[in-house]
């Protein structure tokens, strides 16, 4: 993970707390209440990351559901 | 399912006419994105509600209903590896969003999204044949409609 990176979510974090958005699925939630008027560019950036590691998630289970099983000897 | 995800949509968009491009955007993928992770929860509770319950992956379809549409284990799998496209496709975007700038061109991984949403759904109409299977349809198309939505952003917003 590059310094931007690192300094990229520290800025998710602290826009997360600022916002007080405790999971990915209360994105949804936010954005809504956010709908009539302009975000800035990190809240909107802060948003996206959390739609980012809510598909990163499922990303995984539906990789893993997609994965046969495998036989035990 | 369908016709209310739409209707957000579409009233999200007319409250946010007036909105950044970007911001635009963000409503739109998150839009897709619950369409996605709904299409997402309805296939694995057919397959196996109990599986499906413990938020673990779901390895066989012994659900009451799954054999009587014949979602059988490989309909699934076949299913959840279109998914896992379109999640990639998702996160992608995602990434991309973050980056891009009012007045660049729309970010090669928006087409990409809709490209593999639209794999999905076809992936489950071939899969997918019998009149009781057509909610499963219905809700993969509802995910297809948004990504087309967010992919009209770009060229139909101002900036």
């Amino acid at each position: 993970m590059t310094v931007t990176q690192v300094l990229g979510w520290m800025q998710v974090i602290q826009i997360a707390a600022q916002t007080a958005i405790a999971t990915e699925q209360d994105v949804a939630a936010w954005i809504k209440a956010k709908h009539g008027s302009t975000m800035t560019d990190a809240e909107i950036n802060a948003a996206l990351a959390l739609i980012q590691s809510d598909a990163a998630r499922r990303l995984a289970l539906a990789t893993a559901d997609a994965t046969p099983p495998t036989t035990g000897a | 399912m369908r016709r209310a995800l739409s209707l957000v949509g579409i009233v999200l968009l007319v409250a946010c006419a007036s909105l950044p491009v970007k911001q635009k955007a963000l409503v739109g993928l998150q839009t897709t994105e619950t369409a996605l992770a709904s299409a997402q929860d309805f296939e694995r509770s057919l397959c196996s509600p109990t599986q499906a319950a413990t938020n673990g992956p779901v390895t066989h379809c012994d659900g009451p209903n799954a054999a009587t549409i014949g979602l059988t284990d490989a309909v699934h799998r076949t299913i959840a590896g279109a998914l896992a496209k379109a999640f990639r496709a998702q996160e992608d975007a995602a990434i991309a969003l973050q980056a891009w700038q009012a007045g660049q061109p729309t970010p090669s991984s928006v087409s990409e999204l809709q490209a593999d949403i639209d794999l999905a759904l076809t992936t489950a109409k071939q899969l997918l044949t019998s009149p009781s299977q057509q909610q499963l349809i219905t809700e993969i198309q509802a995910v297809a409609d948004q990504a087309a939505t967010l992919a009209k952003t770009f060229t139909g917003g101002a900036l």
